[in-house]
């Protein structure tokens, strides 16, 4: 009994310190004689009771509350015992946290926040801990044993008692509990005053539900009474309604009061809740922000790397914010991804205007092309600057074009420019090969060229050289990027129908042509071509030279064309072009040296070498070599090029009958010469059987070293005219040398009536004399021409026969006379 | 007379003992013998137990406080803490687990580290569990060995049928005991002449 008296003591604490709501065990001495003894439990002056779970005199388990202190003791109060002490303490650890309501000036992480309160859910509250025990008294060694020592025994133990009782269990949770199955499990060997005793315990247990709950309410009566005068309050206010007679039922007033009462409580936390919803708001907010923060700064971005010119990575940013964003849902990433495509829009728009933007490199245009591609723009780049530079090329082509053909105006009201120029203006070989280098170099035609030349020259010849070099620059630029389009390595979708597309090519190549016809060949040009590629004043033509010299440079840029792989289909063209140019320079050479061979007759000086001729076959002979020197770089046909020597077959015969017809002017020009036209007669005579011996064979063997073919057909019919021309002149001359003896003799002959015999014999010696005078002339003048009279003297018919035949006669006569 | 022994027992001497060992060995099943005669079979890893009883040593009454720790605490420097606290160590091993002897050694060296201007500490290496002979790993004589080259004494305990457990708390209080008395009479040898002196001079003034 003394022992009852003793108060408790506490002397275990386990563990000895943690937050609000640990599961704590205490230990210690006469914690009660059992549940119901146990009448107050305080841990650092917070009442634990209603978590304390009793376990043994010796043991308690519970969970620490909200106490005040930090640390403090653990005071058990029994009924038996009363007030306790402890000889450990507990101490409380304040949880690190901030309260959902709590003002804070930092920031709070609330990802792992966890309400404190409903923390309280979590843990199995100790009441429901059940007993191990519930007979309160003990459980046999025995069964225990059992269970340790065998399986053999235990296991019969078992399904004889499942045979037993069928369908039931010893666990007393269960709704099948057999009490007797628990009692043979749990204590078949306890004695039957310990049953006595456990059914007092179960009777205790019983009682202390109701003893226990009343032990509660004493502890909390004010809080009972409240509670209880509230309820009454309510009842009789309830019953008053009532009474009144309130339209509705009773519970309608009550929704009222409770709806009011609600929203006082909302408007009071308003403020509360309003500051966190707007404290939720921002750091949703914020949340956004951060995570998006590529997105809310791409336009920024945007712009700012395309200043750079850093497209690369705009193209990069907007492929990842359009597969981010590009089918979002939310209405910010629309504004801000739709603000993005303006922007990207504006960028494509840049490009395509940086792509056609002219003049620029390949490298540019090919950079800008896979940018727009990159960035999904609309229509096909490449193929719009290809166009764009077929434009600006056909532009360039043109302007030119028109500058020359202002300055030639210019030009021409101030000095008219020397369009015929002799060898000595031209440019020099050795400045066509520094012009060959300088253009494979792609550098500049005129480089290393005098400016005295370039005065010189006459503009279309300029504007040939000027055009071609543009050509040849911009051509390959242009060619390339169409190539690259078609092979597909331009990044852009080819559209099969440019594939084959040569057009644009084709018609730089016919511009180029055409404006080069414009100048040089206006002729080969249709009414309307001319009017768009032409426009020169046709003053005067162009002299073989500087044709030539076109011709050079219009071969020297083909060359440079076909090294940049372009179809040959489109290089015929140029090669037409050529071949024109030659043919006309052939032409106008050939014309150049008629005119030339006309003109040689005014230098006739009339001085006979010892040969019996004058200056002028060998004149003639220079002049054709000449001629055909100046020829030859034309004439030589580079790969690829037609035979231009067809056409000298059918000048050639020109020329020479032009120079075979030019002696007969001897006569009436030179009146005042001291030679008599008899004399000169038979100089030319003389010249007309040189140029048959030697001049056409030099010429045929010149002919031949620039390897002509058909010279023989040449030299035949400059032969026969030649032939034609010295007959022509025998006959005049014997007319002009006979005449006279004729004249003389006729009266005889005419009397005779043709009959010989009955002739006057007409006095031989003046007819003798007559005759040594012509013939000592004919010595004098050209010895070598003696035997020809007679050779030519003998093929004669009709009335001059008849003469010859007198004079032989005559001088037959007279040869016998003496 | 409730009020007045409680008096008495907070006056009474305050022996502070550590539990020190692995996780498992059973300190807490040791402190839990030793207090209240109970075996805890199920285990449960420990945080920080208190235990305060009285204890009567050698005829004179004592207060030992125990301070159950965990073995598997990973922070040195909370241990520290509690290492300080403490007047004597019982410092415990599995004799069926071989590491928990070998992890005696760092926690030893961790003991003296914390109290190294004390000349002697109080501490018993117990070698806990010897009820389950058969799943020794830790030879008897190397733990003896070990804890004679350390200079303390070596009992094997177990907790499940208490032998050994009173004499382990029993002989390390002695120790502690021991200690502090020759530490008093240091200072009793200095302060008894003072306080002889001042009772001389108000005896004087009066
Ligand atoms: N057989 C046997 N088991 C023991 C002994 N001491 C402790 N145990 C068991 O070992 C486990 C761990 O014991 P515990 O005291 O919690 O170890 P602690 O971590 O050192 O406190 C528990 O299951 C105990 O029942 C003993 O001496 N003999
Ligand atoms: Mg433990």
């Amino acid at each position: 009994m003394s022992r009852s008296r003793q108060p408790p003591l506490v002397t275990g604490i386990s563990p000895n310190e943690g937050i609000s709501w640990t599961k704590v065990t205490i230990r210690g001495e006469n914690l009660g004689t059992g549940p119901t003894d146990l009448i107050g439990l305080t841990i650092c002056g917070h009442n634990c009771l209603l978590t304390a779970e009793w376990m043994s005199a010796s043991k308690i388990v519970c969970r620490v509350g909200q106490a005040k202190n930090d640390k403090g003791d653990i005071i058990v109060t029994t009924k038996s015992g009363g007030r306790g002490t402890s000889t450990v303490s507990f101490k409380l650890l304040k949880p690190e946290k901030i309260g959902i309501l709590d003002q804070s000036a930092v920031w709070v992480d609330e990802m792992n926040y966890y309400d404190t309160r409903t923390d309280r859910n979590k843990g199995i509250p100790p009441l429901s801990l059940r007993p191990a025990n519930p007979l309160g008294i003990e459980i046999d060694k025995e069964r225990h044993s059992v269970v340790l020592c065998g399986n053999f025994s235990y296991n019969l133990l078992a399904k004889d008692l499942e045979a037993l009782f069928p369908g039931m269990s010893a666990d007393f949770t269960s709704e099948n509990f057999s009490a007797a199955w628990y009692l043979i499990e749990n204590h078949s060997t306890t004695s039957f005053d310990q049953l006595k005793m456990a059914v007092m315990n179960l009777k205790k247990q019983a009682n202390k539900k109701n003893e226990g709950s009343l032990a509660y309410v004493k502890g909390g009566l004010s809080t009972f009474f409240e509670a209880q005068d509230a309820l009454s309050a309510i009842h009789q206010k309830l019953e008053a309604d009532g009474t009144e007679k309130v339209e509705g039922s009773m519970t309608q007033k009550l929704e009222n009061v409770l709806n009011r009462a609600s929203n006082t409580a909302d408007t009071l936390f308003q403020e509360v809740l309003g500051r966190k919803d707007k404290a939720d708001s921002t750091r949703n907010a914020l949340n956004v922000l951060q995570r998006f923060k590529f997105l809310f700064n791409l336009p920024l971005n945007i712009e700012r790397n395309i200043q750079k010119g850093d497209y690369d990575v705009v193209i990069n940013d907007y492929e990842k914010a359009k597969s981010l964003f590009g089918k979002t849902e939310v209405q910010v990433f629309k504004k801000y991804y739709a603000e993005i495509e303006t922007r990207i829009e504006a960028l494509r728009e840049l490009l395509l205007n940086k792509l056609l933007e002219t003049p620029s490199t390949l490298h540019d245009q090919k950079r800008y092309i896979r940018y727009l591609s990159d960035l999904h723009a609309s229509g096909d780049p490449a193929w719009q600057c290809i166009g764009a530079q077929h434009k600006w090329i056909l532009q360039l082509m043109h302007n030119c074009k028109e500058s020359y053909v202002k300055d030639q105006k210019g030009n021409s009201l101030l000095h008219s420019p020397m369009l015929d120029l002799d060898s000595d203006v031209r440019p020099s070989p050795l400045g066509h090969l520094s012009q060959t280098a300088s253009l494979k170099r792609g550098s500049s035609f005129q480089s290393g060229r005098d400016d005295t030349w370039r005065c010189k020259a006459p503009q279309q010849v300029a504007f040939v050289e000027k055009l071609t070099k543009l050509v040849v620059i911009q051509l390959p630029n242009f060619w390339k990027l169409w190539i690259s389009y078609v092979n597909g390595s331009l990044f852009s979708e080819i559209d099969k129908a440019h594939r084959n597309d040569f057009k644009m090519i084709q018609e730089v190549m016919q511009s180029l042509a055409k404006l080069i016809r414009g100048a040089l060949l206006p002729f080969s040009l249709r009414e309307g071509e001319l009017r768009q590629y032409g426009g020169w004043e046709m003053k005067s033509e162009l002299s073989g030279q500087w044709l030539t010299h076109v011709i050079q440079t219009v071969r020297l840029s083909y060359e440079s064309l076909t090294a940049f792989e372009i179809p040959n289909d489109m290089l015929h063209i140029i090669q037409d072009l050529i071949l024109d140019l030659r043919v006309r320079c052939i032409m106008v050479t050939l014309q150049h040296t008629a005119e030339d061979v006309k003109r040689l007759a005014e230098k006739e000086d009339w001085v006979v070498d010892n040969e019996g001729l004058t200056s002028l076959p060998s004149q003639f002979e220079q002049c054709i070599v000449h001629s055909l020197q100046s020829l030859k770089s034309v004439l030589d046909c580079k790969p690829g090029e037609a035979s231009v020597s067809l056409v000298i077959y059918f000048f050639f015969p020109c020329i020479l009958s032009v120079d075979v017809s030019s002696p007969d002017l001897f006569g009436s020009i030179h009146e005042d010469s001291s030679l008599s036209s008899e004399q000169r007669l038979l100089i030319v005579l003389s010249n007309c059987c040189y140029l048959e011996r030697h001049t056409f064979i030099n010429i045929a063997e010149h002919f031949e070293k620039h390897s002509f073919q058909g010279v023989e057909k040449i030299t035949q019919i400059s032969m026969e005219s030649l032939k034609e021309l010295d007959q022509r002149l025998f006959e005049i001359y014997i007319e002009l040398k006979a005449d006279p003896i004729v004249g003389s003799l006729e009266p005889g002959i005419y009397a005779g009536y043709f009959d010989w015999k009955d002739c006057l014999v007409p006095t031989g010696k003046y007819l003798f004399n007559n005759c040594v005078i012509i013939l000592t002339e004919i010595l004098t003048v050209l010895p070598k021409i003696v035997t020809k009279v007679d050779a030519i003297g003998e093929g004669r018919g009709g009335l001059q026969r008849c003469r010859i035949v007198c004079l032989s006669r005559i001088m037959g006569g007279t040869g016998s006379v003496i | 007379m409730a009020a007045n022994k409680n008096k008495n027992q907070s006056s009474m001497a305050l022996h502070k003992v550590i539990m020190v060992g692995s996780g498992g060995v059973g300190k807490s099943a040791l402190t839990l013998q030793f207090m209240y005669d109970e075996f805890v079979e199920d285990y449960e890893p420990t945080k920080a137990d208190s235990y305060r009883k009285k204890v009567v040593l050698d005829g004179d009454e004592f207060q030992i406080d125990i301070l159950d720790t965990a073995g598997q605490e990973d922070y040195a420097a909370i241990r520290d803490n509690y290492f300080r606290s403490g007047e004597g160590f019982l410092l415990v091993f599995s004799i069926t687990e071989y590491e928990s002897f070998t992890a005696t050694a760092e926690l030893r060296e961790q003991i003296l580290r914390v109290k190294a201007e004390e000349d002697k500490i109080p501490l018993l290496v117990v070698g806990n569990k010897s009820d389950l002979e058969e799943r020794r790993q830790v030879p008897v004589e190397e733990a003896r060995s070990k804890a004679e080259e350390w200079g303390v004494q070596y009992v094997e305990t177990s907790a499940k049928t208490r032998a050994n457990v009173d004499k382990v708390f029993f002989d390390l209080m002695r120790e502690i005991r021991a200690k502090k008395m020759s530490e008093n009479k240091d200072k009793n040898g200095k302060k008894s002449g003072k306080n002889k002196k001042s009772f001389k001079e108000r005896c004087c003034l009066l």
